[in-house]
């Protein structure tokens, strides 16, 4: 027996298991956070609409290596969609453009149009337009939630990454996502201080010479 | 059948992913069949071990519904219990001592509502207006839109519709593990079998995996694009 050969079958039948996972703990992470828009505070502000998808493969068409669940949100007394909640799941971010990390992160994201991983939208270097204190944070290594202004009098904008693989069970993801998702659209600077408490988020710090590329702290 | 399914002895299942053996078959009933499959079962079991499933599944997200403290002293689970035109997939009766709690429960798998008010109804309908007092109603499919929809729709039930996936079911089932006696993990575990089987697979997470496979440092190479395949793959590859 090859033992290459038997790498390759291992390798591939673990990754198969490895996104079994993803998809299983996507669900969840739906279910939570659909939860919160059905009763309590958000559920007065926001009327929830449908759960849409995107995925991306690797360069040679093997590899999915990223996955991503958008949910529209509208205003109560509103007909538009105001922003999306999402969360984006990267297998694969060793590039500068994904955050020179070693293993994958879990995105959650708040921002106006569905994260989207054949475009533009989606959680990735570079990224610009952060506040003076927020680059004070990714030039000493500390920066967690990445928050951009809205438009007037829209909520702001936010996203911020999770070691995926510290989540294992319900628990981590309500006191990882539902909680800090609540606390964020609730209050902003409440919510951050609930981010950088978290054991499974990241902390981002700037890449030298490389305006808008920031790097996970190891 | 629970396990037969679970021990592939039976390829049956496929029916309830929409498989038919007889293209003609007119009257589909796969959805009080996996009714019947799943829940059956659960019926036979002590009053604690029903009470614990069913309080779990309410107490995933919606912990504020009170009810007595301890096991119930009885339970029963009637399936299908019609009420002129209203039939209810199953109503579940828990008593401690004098005081009766009521779950009237539909189940939905690959089909929508029967018609736009059949939740409406069966809360309405089916139940006196004292024994919506003690009640619950929930819905449980592969997924919850239905439901939403029924509620946006118009709320009739003021916080006392409880909607969970098939998912959830799963979610809920994991309390088992470490259980006390053995009758709801052993029920639990073959539900878990068998609704992997259907689609519906549990979380349980990252740390269960097996230990990532390693590539050998000294091994032959592999032609080019497929060394590359197995680099990709495995995260944890000894370069």
């Amino acid at each position: 027996m090859s033992e290459v050969g038997k790498t390759i079958s291992d390798a591939l039948a673990f990754v198969s298991r490895a996104g079994g996972e993803c998809d299983a703990l996507a669900n969840l992470i739906k279910q939570e956070i659909s939860d919160l828009f059905h009763q309590g505070p958000l559920g007065s502000r926001y009327r929830a609409q449908q759960w849409s998808s995107s995925y991306r493969m690797n360069d040679n068409g093997w590899i999915c290596t990223d996955v991503a669940w958008s949910l529209p949100l509208v205003p109560k007394g509103k007909f538009k969609v105001a922003a999306h909640l999402g969360f984006q799941i990267s297998l694969l971010c060793t590039d500068a453009e994904a955050g020179s990390s070693p293993e994958p992160l879990l995105h959650i994201n708040f921002w106006e149009p569905p994260t989207h991983l054949k475009s533009d939208d989606y959680m990735g270097f570079p990224m610009s337009g952060f506040s003076d204190e927020l680059m004070s944070r990714l030039a000493e290594g500390s920066a967690r939630l990445f928050r951009w202004e809205a438009n007037k009098g829209a909520a702001d904008w936010w996203t911020y990454s999770l070691r995926l693989a510290r989540l294992n069970a319900l628990e981590d993801i309500r006191s990882s996502i539902k909680q800090p998702v609540e606390a964020l659209l609730h209050d902003l600077e409440a919510g951050e201080l609930l981010i950088d408490s978290l054991p499974t988020a990241v902390d981002y710090t700037a890449v030298k010479g490389a305006l808008g590329y920031y790097k996970v702290v190891l | 059948m629970l396990h037969a399914f679970s021990h592939r002895k039976s390829r049956l299942y496929r029916r309830y992913l929409g498989y038919r053996e007889d293209p003609n078959e007119r009257r589909i009933t796969a959805e009080d069949e996996v009714t019947s499959l799943i829940m059956g079962p659960l019926a036979f079991l002590s009053p604690a071990a029903i009470g614990a499933f069913w309080l779990s599944v309410v107490r995933l997200r919606d912990p504020w519904h009170a009810f007595p403290s301890g096991p119930p002293t009885h339970a029963e689970m009637r399936f299908w219990p019609g009420n002129g035109d209203i039939e209810p997939d199953l109503c579940v009766e828990l008593s401690w001592e004098q005081d009766t709690r009521i779950l009237l429960v539909e189940f939905k798998w690959r089909a929508p509502l029967s018609g736009d008010f059949q939740l409406h109804n069966q809360w309405k309908d089916y139940l006196q207006p004292d024994d919506r007092e003690r009640a619950l109603h929930l819905f449980i499919g592969l997924d919850t839109s239905a439901a939403k929809n029924a509620l946006s729709e118009r709320d009739v039930w003021h916080g006392k519709l409880v909607m969970r996936s098939w998912f959830d079911i799963l979610t809920a089932l994991a309390d088992f593990k470490n259980s006390p006696g053995h009758e709801l993990f052993r029920w639990s575990e073959q539900v878990h079998t068998c609704l992997e089987l259907l689609g519906v697979k549990r979380f349980n997470g990252f740390e269960a995996l097996a230990p990532a496979p390693q590539m050998p440092l000294d091994g032959p190479l592999f032609f080019g694009q497929a060394c590359s395949i197995s680099q990709q793959g495995s995260p944890e590859v000894k370069q």
